[in-house]
């Protein structure tokens, strides 16, 4: 058998003891004899010593000293004891187990899913439809890819080149939209088959009209009321075959879309009393703006004048915002029929 | 020094051989500790007895014949065992 090396014992398991004694010398050449190693010998006094010896050496050690001689443990290392200390703390193991359970399970449900790529297509029905197919947030990693990609292109037209990628809990949708598609879902398509004007839905000074479809009714400076037609879902049709009906024009009813900027004012005004402050009534009209004003409207122009009456103030004042106007208003069926009895005739 | 006595002497192993500087010393050969103190160590190499004074002496290691001892070493002498 392999002579076990002296050095590694050390490593595995060391000590270090103080021997009490007389003739400590004879004990120690006792030991040398023996092959116990010692390190880090320091002398306490003519009866004292401290040493480390390896955990073998010790017990050659404490056979030959026998009662003659006091020896006190003052510190053990390596790694032997290391392990046992560690094992010895259940609780720390449970902790780093419940520790590695935890990341293992992190990489095996999915943790985000993010779309890449989507300009008009929305991304909400995109997760959605991916929902359905396997992918969502909390699931599994081993989804079918193949099968939510197949699921996105059923469902969106507009989507030339769908790639659904995971690394780790991370999921990935990218998506590349064609050229030409115009907005969207099969649902926004059905929608935008029935014809409709882009209606004002509030009243506002035009500044800028981009039509997509339809025929613009309003121009840059143009005030329009609440209601008032500012693009068209009525395309008038002049006939370019001559015959009988050459003197008739028809009229192709579209769903009505574009982007509308206007110029829109909010009077605003309300009582105070003469002891508040010109603090409260600042707040007041932030107030006001916070609830009657839309989020995304840019504030242009703000006035804010007072008028005494008696014991109280009348604050009014105008807030000239610019913002996007404009709803979509169903063509009447009245106004419908109207058009087709005159394309009858 | 002749090479035979080189060659005899490194591989003699009843004399004590001695590496030494200022702080750090190393005997081999060494069979017995005689005396242990932080300011002299004795020890058996065999044919002499090595004593080796100083301060603040620390036996670093000693083992398979082999001690190193660590402190302000001043002096070191040889004796040779009565008998």
């Amino acid at each position: 058998m392999p002579e076990k090396s002296k050095q590694s014992s050390f490593i595995s398991h060391w000590v270090r003891i103080r021997i009490e004694g007389f003739a400590l010398e004879k004990l120690i050449s006792k030991a040398i004899a023996e092959g116990v190693e010692f390190r880090n010998i320091i002398y306490e006094g003519e009866t004292s010593v401290l040493l480390s010896v390896s955990y073998e050496g010790f017990r050659i050690f404490k056979d030959l000293a026998r009662n003659r001689y006091r020896i006190t443990l003052i510190k053990e290392g390596g790694s032997a004891p290391a392990v046992r200390h560690f094992l010895k703390q259940r609780v720390m193991i449970a902790g780093i187990l419940v520790f590695i359970l935890f990341f293992a399970a992190q990489s095996m449900f999915i943790r985000e899913v993010n779309i890449v790529g989507c300009q008009r297509i929305d991304e909400s029905q995109v997760l959605e439809c991916a929902r359905k197919a396997g992918l969502k947030k909390g699931g599994f990693v081993n989804f079918d890819a193949a099968k939510v990609q197949q699921s996105i292109y059923e469902n969106f037209d507009a989507a030339v080149w769908v790639k659904v990628g995971v690394a780790g809990g991370y999921a990935e949708i990218q998506i590349v939209e064609s050229q030409s598609a115009t907005q969207y879902s099969r649902e926004q398509l059905d929608k935008e088959k029935k014809p409709c004007n882009l209606v004002a839905d509030v009243d506002c000074y035009i500044e800028r009209v981009y039509t997509l479809r339809g025929v613009s009714m309003v121009e840059t400076g143009d005030f329009v009321k609440k209601g008032g037609i500012l693009i068209s879902g009525k395309i008038p049709l002049e006939k370019t075959t001559y015959g009988e009906w050459e003197d008739l024009n028809t009229v192709l009813k579209v769903h009505a879309a574009g982007e509308v900027t206007a110029r829109v004012p909010y009077y605003y005004s309300f009582y105070v009393s003469k002891d508040e402050s010109r603090e409260k009534v600042d707040a007041r009209v932030r107030q006001w703006i916070k609830e009657n004003v839309p989020k995304k409207a840019q504030i242009l122009n703000k006035s804010l004048n007072f008028s005494e009456k008696e014991n109280i103030i009348k604050v009014y004042g105008v807030i000239e915002t610019r913002q996007k106007v404009g709803k979509e208003k169903e063509i009447a069926v009245s106004e419908r029929n109207a058009n087709n009895h005159d394309a009858e005739h | 020094m002749k090479m035979t006595e080189e060659f005899v002497l490194d591989f003699d192993v009843t004399s004590p051989k001695i590496t030494a500087n200022t702080g750090t010393m190393i005997i081999e050969n060494v069979r017995k500790a005689i005396q242990i103190s932080d300011t002299a160590v004795t020890v058996d190499a065999g044919r002499f007895f090595v004593t080796v004074k100083g301060q603040k002496f620390v036996i670093s290691e000693l083992m398979e014949g082999r001690m190193e001892l660590a402190g302000k070493i001043e002096t070191i002498e040889f004796y040779k065992p009565l008998g």
